[in-house]
């Protein structure tokens, strides 16, 4: 402290200007003092720790590296897994995470028996010994490694494409938004490599976090913990253990209705594809049959052409790292996304020859392609093994939707080109807009009364905290399926009161796909 | 953030796997991320909770960049709860105080101390010296909270300051002072790891002092952890009982215990007649709790209370820990003092592993009960008393008509004469009692009417600081320097490491500033910098049980690793060993050096269930990564990920079936007071009857009730009563 107190005395005899003088005087000091760091000698700074991290947790890592046949896993010990946290901090703060990324995570089981239970859990990666994060990944950007196990990412590699997270039973990697890629736990493999403990186990007050080494392959019981996915889906390697036996518990956050993320470019590339497919399907088929001339398929294939590759082109934009995106065919063995990526991209290639030299045989193809690309589209969801998102759902709305566009966007223009074939194209439509729309409902229904539905909580979703949505979709429903078919009979501007009804359920189409990634509910470890 | 690719099918380096290399720190760090590598390391006690943890704060160019927890510092041992890790993330929040603040606008500081000074003034001389009052923290340093004390009263010459230290510590303070003397916990927290039975009542340190509860699990003794809590807390599921008592049977189920303690012989005779009074009349006064009628009253069986007692008969070293469902009750004093009868009784303190010992809230909890001169004077002493004032006055060169000869009005006391009229300033130091004081409508109607609000904080954006008139930009922990005292009695120090946002200033800089324009500065002319008002502290603490005159200096205590009181110049066992308890000796600090029992007769709580209520609320700490009204931890995103994200009520099913709520619903949770939306958590946790709520959500404390322990003036914040209510979702058709 530099200025004296007591001279506000002696100024207090000055002249008033002196005062003011002063006084201000002091704030400034006051001020500068504030602004001022003391240098680290004067800290006392430059001290060393008694003992060294490494020195510090040897206890709570293997003195060997795995051997062949083995890896590192993480092994919690419910028992002292009290609630604290700190290694949720340590783990953002000792890896130098952004803002709130941390690789690990602390939930809460609550018990179902009359006996009162709650138990925390701490959790992060599980280093898979079949990681679906790895086997999804259309680039490789996830390296298990081969004498460690840990299943690392590579942030140069990654497109951030979040294809990962939807593969991940265990909601692990976490997207950042501000580099456009995702990043997840590499159980400090470098301080490991050095024989220091992970930032976790260093910061865990109890101890209840340690890396040991575990046999692949070996026997794994059926979930992690209660309300945990399937084990035998990615074979985690994590361990909990506990010396009480666990009651029947549920993850707390089990009951809360949460909406997932939104992904509106896939959403547009979703509907936009499969119309794109549809149109070249009824077009090939149409055009086979004989029904329609060549002049009828040129045009519908020159619309479904461009909604496809606006479509394609859309897609690119969910990316974080678009420029990368060129790699998306290396992880064609296991990644049903890189196989839709290379069929989306022969799908266009074929659509483009069927425009340059029209024949059957190329429309054919193109469409052949397409009804492939929409395939590859559905498993690309059924692969994540989310039950919202099974073959029986996604694969009727995938190919509903391909069939209903695909026959209402050829109808459209047989209208408008006063084709006689529009005539079975529009009832067509129409019945196919009624199946799709009341197999859906049929669905969400069942679900919603069953509770031991698989996707239960994704109905409840949809009718508790989405029901906008579906009554938006009930109202174009009752204007496509029964006002504007109605306006069609009196034979009042055909072409156009079509065109309209489409277009309403292009947007049905888009709200469906919407509430798609929305409503999944994707698995995860036990949250709060 | 968009990047080229590398003409390679696969990038196994590059630029965005840079950002997360770790590399070898010195200092035996181990490896840090390479962009916080530290050029230094310097070593502060961390400002959240009354456990101290030692902190390494990891520098750059002298300024603080991240922080890990210090290996050698005996309480922490190398850990830290999340609160701790983040505690620099949150000097960083856009919503901290920049510029004085003189009815919303940015002022200068020569405005802003005209105006507090001229407002003040005004006030005190047209109302004389009860009109203006100070309400301050236990969350600044101890040498701060002491210039703040000393300015107001003996500068300004306000009679009447508290602290929020009320809400959490004043009962242990009033119970101790009655059965011991002097407001002493006895304990060190090495006593958590030679305990062979630890008896936790109302407390929950596993999520509000996890790092005391890592010192738990380091006894190897195998101790048996009891818990006496009405729900099921993650303390209570980690120990080996858990009595899951009747919200407030606390008193009762203690006086049940001594019942028994007496009847099977566990007194310590030869203890109780040397060192204690008043024991007949309580063995007396604790016949008619009979084991019928305490399990009657508390809903434990008569079997599991037997089995209680004999575990406290039969420990070895048997230590009683309490915290805020002990503190925070309308019998609080001597339901504190009913757990101290039976360390008493049992001969259980002064050894190792013993001991009736308040788990304590605050940073500096311990340091404001010492040094606030709030309902104290410094150092313990007594207002009324005139050899008191007259040691004060010579210890710390203030004219002796200047002490006050009486102490302060309690905090509600205070609130209640701003609602009479009689107070008509209030200075609030760093808290926020717009969320955290019972019945919070209540207090922010009475803080309407005030003349003039004072608040000086860290952030401008608190409930408090929203209302206030004039708010006074201060800098925080980290930002200025000083000592913190925390429940085991150990005096931490923690550096200036960072710079403070805009014009905020320590709280030290503001009070000397106001001394200045106050016109009062050539009193506290010695007080040029805090380690110059500690060794003012010093002086004033000579011949007290709390004496610190053998310290030398920040230095020393740096060095030492903390130290605990007392700390005599004229004895120097204290340098040989960093873990002491008191009453090794069986000396208490009353005049006859005998400690006493002190009882009263359990009365129900004053809100009582009805039809229209039928629940109890309980309200207490939500999880580890936050803190109190959430002002500093809702900074950091790292903790706000730890939080549920929507206030979650815990309700049994059997209430839920009864209701017909499901899991997860939103409800509306109503008391005669307000209400209020929240998330249903069903858990068997909460007893059919009980729902809890935390406490850090800005509603929920104005559903409370405000009672208060007629002794020690502490709210009562575990019982009122609500009900649930929800209404139909609409659920479309199909």
């Amino acid at each position: 402290m530099i200025y004296d107190l007591a001279n506000d005395q002696e100024a207090g005899g000055g002249a008033p200007s002196e005062i003011v003088n002063h006084k201000s005087k002091i704030i400034s000091e006051a001020l500068r003092d504030q602004q001022t760091l003391r240098t680290p000698v004067a800290l006392f700074s430059e001290e060393f720790d008694s003992r060294t991290v490494k020195d510090r947790f040897t206890h709570l890592i293997p003195l060997s590296k795995p051997n062949p046949g083995e890896q590192y896993a993480f092994h919690v010990n419910l028992d002292a897994c009290t609630g604290c946290k700190a290694c949720v901090a340590a783990c953002h703060s000792l890896n130098g995470l952004d803002d709130d990324e941390s690789w690990r995570d602390v939930g809460l089981l609550v018990g179902l028996e009359k006996k009162p239970y709650v138990q925390t859990v701490t959790t992060a990666c599980h280093h898979c010994e079949d990681p679906a994060c790895s086997n999804g990944c259309p680039v490789l950007a996830y390296d298990k490694d081969p004498f460690t196990g840990i299943v690392r990412h590579l942030d140069d590699q990654c497109i951030g494409c979040s294809y990962c997270i939807l593969k991940c039973p265990y909601d692990v990697p976490k997207f950042n938004l501000k580099r456009g890629i995702v990043r997840k736990c590499d159980m400090c493999h470098g301080r490991l490599a050095e024989g220091e403990a992970p930032a976790c186990v260093q910061a865990c007050p109890n101890e209840a976090i340690k890396i040991q080494v575990v046999k692949v392959g070996a026997a794994k019981s059926e979930r992690l913990l209660p309300g945990t996915f399937d084990s035998s889906y990615t074979q985690p390697t994590t361990t909990y253990v506990s010396a009480k036996p666990l009651p029947e518990a549920k993850p707390a956050d089990e009951g809360q209705l949460r909406l997932d993320q939104a992904h509106p470019p896939l959403t547009w590339m979703l509907v936009l594809t499969q119309m794109s497919a549809g149109t070249f399907l009824v077009t090939a088929l149409t055009s086979l049959a004989g029904l329609t001339g060549q002049r009828e398929a040129w045009v519908c294939s020159w619309v479904g052409f461009i909604m496809g590759v606006v479509g394609i082109a859309l897609s690119v934009l969910h990316l974080g790292q678009p420029l990368k995106a060129w790699r998306a065919f290396l992880g064609w063995r296991k990644s049903w996304l890189s196989r839709e990526i290379i069929a989306f991209g022969l799908f266009a290639k074929l659509g483009a020859v069927s425009l340059l030299f029209p024949s059957k045989l190329t429309l054919s193809l193109a469409a052949l392609a397409g009804v492939l690309a929409v395939y590859s589209s559905v498993m690309v969801y059924v692969d994540t093994r989310r039950p919202f998102w099974s073959m029986k759902l996604t694969g009727s709305k995938f190919f509903g939707t391909m069939l209903l566009l695909g026959t209402a966007i050829p109808g459209v223009i047989w209208a408008w080109m006063g084709h006689p074939l529009a005539q079975i194209a529009i009832p067509t439509a129409l019945v196919l807009r009624w199946s799709v729309s009341l197999f859906e409902m049929r669905e969400i229904k069942l679900a919603r009364r069953d509770a031991s539905s698989p996707w239960h909580m994704s109905a409840r979703i949809l009718t508790e905290k989405l029901p906008h949505l579906l009554r938006a979709r009930k109202i174009m429903l009752a204007i496509v399926g029964i006002v504007l078919p109605t306006v069609i009979v009196t034979q009042f501007q055909v072409a156009a009161v079509f065109t309209l009804s489409v277009a309403i359920t292009l947007c049905s189409q888009l709200i469906e796909r919407h509430y798609f990634f929305t409503a999944c509910h994707g698995p995860k470890m036990p949250g709060n | 953030m968009l990047t080229a690719p590398a003409m390679t099918f696969r990038e196994w380096t590059g630029p965005l796997t840079a950002d997360l290399v770790r590399e070898p720190a010195k200092f035996g760090l181990g490896q840090v991320p390479s962009r916080l590598l530290p050029d230094a390391t310097t070593k502060a006690v961390c400002g959240f909770c009354s456990t101290g943890c030692g902190l390494n704060i990891h520098l750059k160019d002298g300024a603080a960049i991240n922080l890990t927890p210090d290996p050698d510092y005996p309480v922490n041992l190398g850990t830290a709860c999340p609160k701790g890790w983040e505690a620099l993330s949150v000097l960083d929040a856009p919503d901290r105080a920049r510029m004085p603040l003189l009815h919303g606008k940015e002022v200068d500081w020569d405005t802003a101390l005209r105006y507090f000074c001229d407002q003040m003034k005004r006030i005190l001389d047209q109302h004389g010296p009860e009109a203006a009052a100070f309400l301050s923290t236990g969350q600044i340093m101890f040498e701060e909270m002491a210039f703040l004390g000393a300015l107001a009263k003996f500068g300004m010459g306000m009679i009447h300051g508290d602290g929020n230290t009320r809400q959490c510590m004043a009962t242990a303070v009033t119970a101790y002072k009655e059965s011991f003397g002097f407001d002493a916990p006895p304990f060190t927290y090495a006593d958590f790891e030679e305990s062979d039975v630890l008896v936790f009542i109302g407390a929950n340190p596993c999520i509000a002092h996890p790092i005391m509860w890592q010192r738990v699990l380091k006894n190897k003794r195998q101790p048996e952890i009891i818990v006496v809590d009405p729900r099921t807390t993650e303390t209570a599921m980690a120990a080996s009982q858990h009595y899951a008592i009747k919200p407030k049977s606390d008193l009762t189920l203690l006086y049940g215990l001594a019942h028994l303690l007496i009847r099977d012989g566990g007194v310590d005779q030869s203890f109780v007649e040397a060192h204690t009074n008043g024991f007949d009349a309580f063995a007396a006064f604790v016949a008619a709790f009979t084991p019928e009628r305490v399990s009657a009253e508390s809903g434990i069986s008569i079997e599991r209370l037997l089995r209680f007692a004999k575990i406290i008969r039969e420990g070895k070293a048997v230590s009683f820990w309490w915290t805020m469902g002990v503190n925070q009750g309308h019998q609080a004093t001597r339901t504190a003092q009913a757990i101290i009868n039976l360390a008493l009784m049992t001969g259980n303190i002064g050894k190792p592993g013993t001991g009736a010992n308040s788990i304590t809230g605050q940073c500096n909890a311990m340091g404001s009960r010492l040094f606030s001169n709030t309902t104290n004077l410094f150092g313990g002493h007594d207002f009324k008393n005139p050899k008191h004032r007259e040691k004060i006055s010579l210890a710390m060169g203030i004219p002796v008509d200047r002490i006050p000869d009486r102490p302060s009005l309690a905090y509600d006391q205070i609130i209640a004469a701003a609602d009479a009229g009689t107070v008509k300033a209030i200075w609030f130091v760093a808290t926020n009692p717009s969320h955290s004081w019972i019945d919070q409508n209540e207090m922010n109607r009475i803080l309407d009417k005030l003349d003039f609000l004072v608040v000086q904080d860290m952030y401008c954006s608190t409930e408090t600081a929203k209302r206030a008139h004039l708010v006074l930009p201060a800098a925080g922990w980290g930002e200025k320097e000083g000592c913190f005292i925390n429940s085991e009695r150990r005096i931490g120090y923690s550096p200036k490491v960072r710079r403070a946002p805009g014009q905020s200033l320590a709280d030290f800089h503001i009070f000397r500033l106001i001394a200045h324009y106050w016109g009062c500065g050539e009193k506290f002319r010695e007080w040029q910098t805090p380690e110059a008002v500690f060794r003012v502290l010093q002086r004033c603490s000579e011949g007290q049980p709390c004496e610190i005159t053998g310290i030398e200096g920040y230095d020393m205590i740096r060095q030492h690793g903390g130290v605990q009181w007392p700390a005599k110049m004229t004895n120097d066992e204290w340098r040989m060993t960093n873990e002491r308890r008191l009453f090794e000796d069986g000396k208490f600090f009353t005049e006859d050096q005998r400690a006493k029992f002190c009882f009263d007769e359990p009365v129900v709580p004053p809100e009582q269930r009805c039809a229209e209520f039928p629940l109890i609320l309980m309200t207490g700490r939500g999880t580890s990564a936050q803190w109190h009204t959430e002002t500093r931890t809702g900074k950091s995103a790292v903790l706000a990920k730890m939080v549920p994200e929507e206030l979650m009520l815990d309700l049994n099913p059997e209430d839920a079936a009864k209701l017909g709520v499901r899991d997860g619903q939103r409800v509306r949770v109503i008391s005669k007071r307000a209400e209020l939306t929240a998330l249903t958590r069903l858990t068997g946790c909460v007893k059919p009857g009980e729902v809890y709520l935390p406490m850090h959500d800005a509603q929920v404390n104005q559903l409370t009730h405000a009672s208060f322990d007629p002794l020690s003036r502490q709210p009562s914040y575990k019982y009122s009563t609500v009900r649930v209510e929800w209404e139909k979702e609409s659920i479309p058709l199909f």
